[in-house]
């Protein structure tokens, strides 16, 4: 058994992401979460927690980018240390951007359509993936932005829940 | 010095979300993102809060208060009247363009008088100039005693 100390306690903050059941139109995006790290002093970000559940999706719908799946959520790097624009979620689709990861829920393997029998879909991962070390990796410093979005032409409605565990202990 | 946190002193902390996903506030209204209940002896500390500017469709608006820009994020104690914020709020993140605003890790901010603490975002624009606003809201809290 180890023993936390209370330096160790207070260095680990749990930044919450959340999307109460929401409704998203075809093709269209949004951010729900930010964050920032720094290099001094360094902070490390761990992807802990990211579950997408899907409750409808518009009948007859068609899948945008095929590698896209029905919808996902990203995270992308939107600013660097020095404030330089990488990404612009307000003006660019996420589908055009390179993101630092990715939590797709693909799309049927078969050519039938997701109909209320196949709905709610849920998709999770637990406690690996994303790992942004300031400390080791100083061009892990900047703006980060969580984007959900909906790769159909259809509305859909879905939840988003996770959780970025941020390390200030990091050196 | 490098106090060993017992089970007891763990099971008294807790850590409290402060999430708000793109949400669009229209001029001179704002929006209760987190309230949290300070009793006696306890201790809240706001350990990291960032507010993301996505949508300001009118450079420089009115403001209603000339003192905060024209979106603010602020943490009050005692606040009653949600709709209209008054006064100067303990903590402050305030911005009038689009963009990153946030405490500079691992800055902390402690609050321990008891009371009930509400972190609001608030559109500080004119109500006649229409100029509504999209904010992102992350953070956290960790309440203990």
């Amino acid at each position: 058994m180890s023993l936390l100390t209370r330096s160790e306690l207070d260095a680990v903050v749990d930044l919450p992401l959340g999307l109460p059941l929401a409704e998203i139109l075809g093709g269209d995006w949004l951010v729900i979460g930010v964050f920032s790290l720094e290099s001094q002093p360094a902070v490390k970000a761990t992807m802990q927690v990211l579950q997408i559940g899907l409750f409808t999706i518009g009948q007859g719908y068609a899948v945008s980018d095929q590698s896209a799946g029905l919808c996902f959520v990203g995270i992308y790097k939107l600013r660097d240390r020095f404030g330089n624009l990488l990404y612009d979620p307000t003006v660019t689709s996420p589908v055009s951007a390179v993101p630092i990861d990715r939590l797709i829920i693909a799309s049927p393997q078969t050519s039938q359509l997701c109909s209320t029998e196949t709905l709610p879909l849920v998709v999770s991962r637990t406690g690996d993936a994303l790992i942004l070390d300031a400390g080791t990796d100083v061009g892990a410093a900047g703006d980060y932005g969580v984007l959900v979005m909906n790769n159909t032409d259809k509305a859909i409605q879905l939840t988003v829940e996770g959780g970025i565990r941020l390390d200030f202990a990091a050196l | 010095m490098n106090e060993i946190v017992t089970s007891v002193q763990f099971s008294a902390s807790q850590m409290l979300p402060i999430a708000l996903p793109q949400t669009e506030i229209r001029a001179a209204r704002s929006i209760v993102v987190s309230e949290m209940e300070l009793g006696v002896g306890q201790r809240l500390v706001i350990r990291v809060l960032t507010m993301w500017v996505a949508r300001l469709p009118i450079a420089d608006p009115p403001r209603i208060s000339t003192s905060f820009g024209a979106v603010y994020l602020g943490v009050y104690r005692g606040q009653d009247d949600v709709a209209r914020p008054s006064g100067m709020p303990l903590i402050l993140l305030s911005a009038s363009e689009v963009g990153f605003t946030h405490f500079v890790a691992p800055v902390e901010v402690a609050l321990s008088l008891p009371g009930r603490y509400s972190i609001l975002v608030v559109n500080n624009t004119e109500p006649e100039i229409g100029c509504p606003i999209q904010v992102v809201v992350s953070g956290a809290a960790r309440v203990s005693g």
